[in-house]
């Protein structure tokens, strides 16, 4: 290691074009030690391309960057990006390793003995929240989400004192990143290394960062913490971007009994015929039915299954026939955590009881609408 | 019609194990080196993408050259025999694999590429684990034309007794002997077959496994 910590990084009077396009345009900046610095702005406004002067994969027309003083255009380049983690929003997994090769290349190729290898990919695989089973298996196999995992697990391989990350976890579904975005705050406690962060969500940018800088157009509008920027917008630009941002903040202290619609259309009796709790679902529009025996709640069904169940010939009671298997949440479950569990179930529908009568329901797909 | 025991009765075995081992013997020489000349000129042009345009295109006109006429134009050179066999059969089977290690390497993800700078790789590290590795299926592909057209010139070097299965074709030209000439020939045949399908698999198992690519 070049770096056994990274105290500082400068950037000094920046400037990269591309023919006549300023990508970056007189920046000047300075980010501290083990903090998470952010990089939010628009599409286009150089994002990357700052990023990508840090590692020198992108060499500037002119200006520095100095890493704890050291002007990094005197070290090797090898060196340096050895001493840099870099996590991109394609994820970039070499397709033809498996996990385990994909994480520990960098390792062989610094002739590291096997046993030693072995440990350090442990390791790693337990700080980024993976399981071993997955080592032998492709990138083509895993999920969008275990794929990041194991992006930013190929990244810490050499436990390099500075991490940089463009958009890494861009490419994921609002939940899963939510989820991506709580793991990665406590792998961040973990590791104690100075990380920059590229993204172009305020709210992330809020959640993560210690300190944020504002892009646009190539150059920097305004750095601060979030308080600063919400506070003191440094001009229009920047008050927008955190406006932006009143709606997610709101969403995120909502709990399930917020948002949650009245169960009236969806409760079915158990001593119900099956062809008249069709009859009611077609009346109030609905496929889906609550059963409650007793004002006490039961179970579950959809109209798909009683549809194809025998009821012509047979027409039992609906408690014959529903599912067990439902999501029943507390309505002071925060909602995040709610959707997160039904996402993760593949649930689409929940049910939710106080002292086990149904109050409400929340239907997934209905709330993302509502959110976004 | 032909029928077996006068295969059987017509057919010197020695002879024919004969050619055949100088066929193969020729044709394993011949791909090897095509191999060998494909990727260097593959990964050459790769790296200086300026020189690939005249390169290919000289490729390009030796492919279109009757083989005889090549073989023919060669002999106040390199005489008669196998090397100027090997020679021209390496002529002709270069194209292919080096124009599909070329776009096989060219066509190689950028963002592969990067993240393997990014991790401290170097040029050569980035060529040999990442870019080699990723263009195979594509390289593969095109050793696998290459065998047909080496198995095919290998076999007119007969014309120029260079021996192998194209000699016995030729004895059997002379002794108007058919069954000779059939039997010959259904065996280069076979062999070629042989030899892609071999190829073939090598292409199938490569590209299950890049298939995400
Ligand atoms: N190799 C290149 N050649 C020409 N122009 C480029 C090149 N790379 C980037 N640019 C341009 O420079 C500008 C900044 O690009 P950059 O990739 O840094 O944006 P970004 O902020 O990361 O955007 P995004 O959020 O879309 O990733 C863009 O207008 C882009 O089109
Ligand atoms: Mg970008």
């Amino acid at each position: 290691m070049i770096f056994k910590n990274v105290d500082s990084i400068e950037i000094v009077r920046l400037v990269k074009s591309y023919r006549d396009l300023m990508a970056i345009n007189d920046v000047s900046l300075k980010i501290n030690g083990k903090e998470l610095f952010v990089i939010i702005g628009p599409s286009g406004c150089g994002k990357t391309t700052l990023l990508k002067t840090i590692n020198r994969l992108i060499e500037p027309d002119s200006g520095g960057v100095f890493i704890n003083n050291n002007d990094i255009r005197n070290l090797d380049v090898v060196k340096l990006r050895k001493n840099i983690g870099y996590v991109i929003q394609q994820v970039g997994l070499f397709p033809h390793m498996n996990i385990k090769d994909n994480i520990s290349l960098i390792l062989k190729l610094e002739g590291w003995p096997r046993e030693k290898i072995d440990k350090r990919v442990k390791e790693i695989l337990k700080i980024v929240f993976l399981d071993e089973i997955y080592l032998r298996k492709f990138p083509n196999q895993l999920s969008g989400g275990q794929q990041q995992r194991v992006g930013l697990a190929r990244a810490l391989a050499l436990n390099q004192p500075l991490l940089l990350m463009d958009e890494p976890f861009g490419s994921v579904d609002p939940i899963l990143r939510r989820q991506l975005q709580d793991e990665f705050l406590q792998i961040k406690k973990v590791l104690g290394k100075t990380i920059v962060f590229v993204t172009h969500d305020i709210e992330e940018a809020f959640r993560l960062g210690d300190r944020i800088a504002v892009m646009k157009g190539g150059k920097i509008k305004q750095i601060g913490e979030a308080n600063d920027l919400i506070l003191n917008p440094a001009d229009s630009f920047v008050l927008n971007l955190v406006e932006s941002d009143k709606k997610y903040k709101h969403i995120s202290n909502l709990k399930v009994r917020d948002v949650m619609i009245p169960v009236k259309n969806y409760m079915i009796d158990s001593q119900a015929k099956i062809s008249d709790s069709i009859k009611f679902m077609l009346k109030n529009n609905t496929e889906f039915g609550i059963i409650v025996k007793k004002d006490k709640f039961l179970g579950t069904t959809d109209l798909k299954t009683l549809l194809n169940s025998n009821f012509i010939k047979n027409d039992q009671k609906i408690e014959n026939l529903y599912n067990k298997e439902t999501l029943k949440f507390s309505p002071e479950k925060p909602l995040y955590d709610a959707l997160a569990e039904m996402k993760k179930s593949n649930i689409s529908i929940a049910v939710i009881l106080e002292r086990d009568v149904p109050i409400g329901t929340i239907l997934s797909s209905e709330i993302l609408n509502r959110l976004i | 019609m032909i029928n077996l025991s006068e295969i059987i009765n017509f057919i010197n075995f020695q002879d024919l194990i004969q050619r055949t081992s100088e066929q193969i013997y020729m044709f394993s020489i011949a791909i090897l080196l095509s191999i060998l000349f494909g990727l260097i000129i593959g990964i050459v042009l790769h790296r200086v993408q300026k020189l690939s345009n005249i390169v290919f295109n000289i490729l390009n006109i030796i492919e279109t050259l009757p083989t005889i006429a090549l073989l023919v134009l060669l002999l106040p050179f390199l005489g008669l025999g196998m090397k100027p066999t090997i020679f021209v059969s390496v002529l002709y089977a270069i194209l292919p694999i080096a124009r599909n290690c070329y776009v096989g390497l060219n066509n190689v993800e950028q963002s592969y590429i990067e993240v393997a700078r990014s991790i401290g790789l170097n040029e050569f590290e980035i060529l040999t684990k990442i870019e080699i590795p990723l263009a195979l299926p594509t390289i593969v592909s095109g050793i696998r034309i290459s065998i047909v057209f080496t198995m095919g010139v290998v076999t007119l070097g007969g014309l120029i007794a260079a021996g192998g299965l194209g000699a016995s074709i030729q004895t059997g030209v002379q002794l108007y002997d058919k069954t000779l000439i059939y039997v010959s020939a259904v065996w280069v045949g076979i062999l070629a077959l042989f030899f892609d399908a071999l190829a073939y698999l090598v292409e199938r198992f490569l590209q299950k496994r890049f298939n995400n690519v």
